[in-house]
């Protein structure tokens, strides 16, 4: 019974003395009370109670009594109610309005309010905050995470003029927005959006058929100081160019595979190590991507010059689920890949610990060039991580297990299910700061700070079973050439051609990423014989 | 609970006590995912003989989550696709505390 909610008292009836003569409300008229106390009251019409009074309950003949009203619901009358479920609630009682004084213009019918008095129930009383407040960290220890502070914002003056020159394209219906040497570090999403304003300005002359026509947009950002990956161009529908020559990127975002309008892409010397293995959605039969442009860039590279390239199809079809055929129209020509090697796999516990001999260095580390040469391991190998028990995993390599393929990941440790809510909160940021003052344990630390960078650079899924991730388990590079291809049949001597164009051209790395020890490259059947060697030039 | 006087406890299920005071019973075989817990029902510990492991540090509602993840572990630890179970945000820090302390963080093997 002590769960019913209780409701505020009901107001007792106007007197209990006065049900004596009959109804209390019924009361004839008396001479008003005096003027002073009645102005006091605006719900009530009770004069004041005060201990020297007489008791209220006792009709005052004297003075004679003003009749009860009452106005409103009934639980408006008695706000305060201390043990009410409204908690302490104190409602403030509204003040009564003045009596408006209404006048009239000479040759007017209206009669409106005087002055410049405003009606109090015109204005909103107080800006209601739409946004439902977000829930606040609890910190261990039982603090709350305090709110975040409101900060006032201005765009540096490089992004002002990025700014003007957006609005400029807008007005004249320029498709190519030139954003170019102007000293650009970051580019927010809010300059970046107007561009999706920008529209074609369909030719107008005699004869010429009206055609309604998407705008192409071309965006270049080359010579900036960008670091990050502009999140703001994924906003971008119609984006066909996009240049970002001449920055400092050390990594794609894996969103980068949204940009399915793409046609010509230039990531021409940058600081990247290594492509998101989603950019291959890009660069496959029937996309759209017809030009890209990655050298020189500081890619991984691998230390051999000589591999073997056996049973790299095997590979790609039984890691992988299947991609979605793409529509190719019959005289399609764009750019592919072609796989040649990947290395070992390098292993996560969920502290962001490594279990493994093979690792790819850390992003932010500074490399020498010899650091950035890489093992290699046959697609018929497949080494697992220290301390691991291989008999009780699925995936050894021997046959009959394709009901286990694309995906064996199992439940997540619970640290993990924790870390990944907490990387997503809204305010992980001034979170992370606060506990490295609090002096959380190092190892909690880095697997937040790689929790964290998984949420920033988008969505990330495990590129084996698709599921969705904060930070990898399982990561190794796949080394590919990018070509260009066309639709027609190659011929013997046209093939020889390619082959040994590509054999000096440099390898691109693309980094994949599985979510569980499970989701790892699949191991291909070992060759019968020995396998053709490829080599590959050196940079 | 089937205790003999110094034998093990062997009953199916073993209790988990917060810090304040609230009990919660799991299946014996869920909680074999924590080391730390394994660890305490082995013989020489008096864990082992009671079924009870207290937990001074853990309070009752991230108890309560924990316990929750050794079922949900239980359930789908043979299943390759499984739903993410709900972390609730102003518990997460104290979860991940919890879980390393338990040894929820490393993968299975």
């Amino acid at each position: 019974m002590d769960e019913e909610p209780t409701l505020p008292r009901l107001p007792g009836p106007p007197h209990r003395a006065s049900a004596i003569g009959g109804y209390g409300r019924k009361r004839g008229r008396g001479p008003l009370a005096p003027a002073a106390t009645a102005a006091c009251f605006s719900t009530s019409s009770d004069p004041a109670v005060f201990s020297s009074d007489d008791d209220p309950a006792l009709d005052n003949y004297i003075h004679g009594r003003r009749k009860k009203r009452y106005v409103g619901s009934w639980y408006d009358q008695q706000p305060a109610s201390s043990d009410s479920a409204l908690g302490d609630d104190t409602r403030s009682i509204p003040l009564p309005k003045p009596k408006r004084q209404l006048r009239r213009q000479l040759d007017s019918g209206v009669w409106l309010s005087q002055g410049d008095e405003i009606d109090p129930d015109d204005v909103l009383d107080e800006v209601i905050e739409l946004d439902s407040p977000r829930p606040r960290l609890l910190l261990p220890g039982g603090t709350m995470a305090p709110p975040p502070q409101p900060t006032n914002f201005r765009y540096p003056a490089e992004e002002e003029r990025a700014i003007e020159i957006i609005e400029d394209c807008i007005e004249s219906g320029k498709e190519m927005v030139d954003l170019t040497h102007l000293n650009l570090v970051t580019i927010s999403d809010a300059t970046l959006e107007p561009i999706n304003r920008i529209t074609r300005i369909p030719i107008v002359g005699e004869d010429i058929p009206f055609v309604p026509g998407e705008p192409e947009i071309k965006l270049y950002l080359g010579a900036n100081f960008l670091r990050r990956f502009p999140d703001g161009v994924f906003n971008i529908a119609n984006l066909t160019e996009l240049s970002l020559r001449g920055n400092f990127l050390r990594e794609l975002p894996r969103s980068i595979a949204s940009l399915k309008n793409l046609r010509v892409l230039s990531l021409v010397i940058n600081q990247l190590r290594y492509m998101p293995g989603e950019f291959l959605d890009l660069l496959r039969e029937g996309g759209k991507l017809s030009e890209v442009r990655l050298h020189p860039n500081p890619f991984y590279q691998l230390k051999a010059r000589e591999f073997c390239d056996f049973g790299a199809v095997e590979y790609q079809q039984k890691t992988f689920p299947p991609l979605e055929p793409l529509e190719r129209p019959a005289h399609w020509a764009g750019m592919v890949t072609t796989l040649r090697a990947r290395t070992p796999v390098q292993y996560f516990e969920p502290t962001g610990a490594v279990r493994s001999d093979f690792q790819i260095p850390e992003p932010n580390q500074s490399l020498s060039a010899d650091d950035r040469l890489l093992d290699h391991e046959d697609f018929w190998e497949l080494a697992g991580p220290k301390t691991y028990r291989w008999d009780k995993q699925p995936q050894t390599g021997s046959d009959g297990e394709d009901d286990q393929q694309h995906g064996a990941a199992g439940p997540r440790t619970l640290f993990e299910l924790a870390m990944n809510t907490l990387a997503r909160h809204p305010d992980t940021e001034r979170t992370m700061d606060l506990l490295s003052e609090k002096g959380m344990p190092e190892h909690f630390m880095q697997a937040f700070e790689r929790a964290y960078r998984g949420h920033k650079m988008g969505g990330l899924r495990c590129c084996v079973c698709q599921r969705e991730m904060l930070s990898p388990a399982t990561q190794w590079i796949e080394f590919r050439h990018v070509h260009r291809q066309e639709l027609t049949p190659l011929s013997i001597a046209s093939a020889i051609f390619l082959a040994l164009k590509l054999s000096k051209e440099p390898l691109v790395p693309f980094l994949r990423q599985g979510c569980s020890w499970k989701c790892v490259p699949h191991k291909a059947a070992a060759p019968t014989e020995p396998p053709r060697r490829v080599s590959v030039a050196s940079e | 609970m089937a205790v003999n006087d110094d034998d093990v406890c062997t009953s199916k299920y073993i209790t988990l006590v917060s810090n304040d005071g609230f009990e919660f019973v799991v299946l014996r075989e869920a909680t074999a995912i924590s080391p730390t817990i394994k660890g305490m029902l082995r013989n020489p510990f008096s864990e082992a003989r009671t079924g009870r492991c207290e937990f001074p540090e853990i309070s009752a509602p991230v108890l309560e989550k924990v316990t929750e993840y050794f079922h949900y572990w239980y359930k789908n630890q043979d299943k390759a696709v499984v739903p993410d179970m709900d972390i609730p945000v102003e518990l997460c820090l104290e979860i991940l505390v919890a879980a390393d302390f338990l040894g929820l963080d490393k993968q299975q093997g």
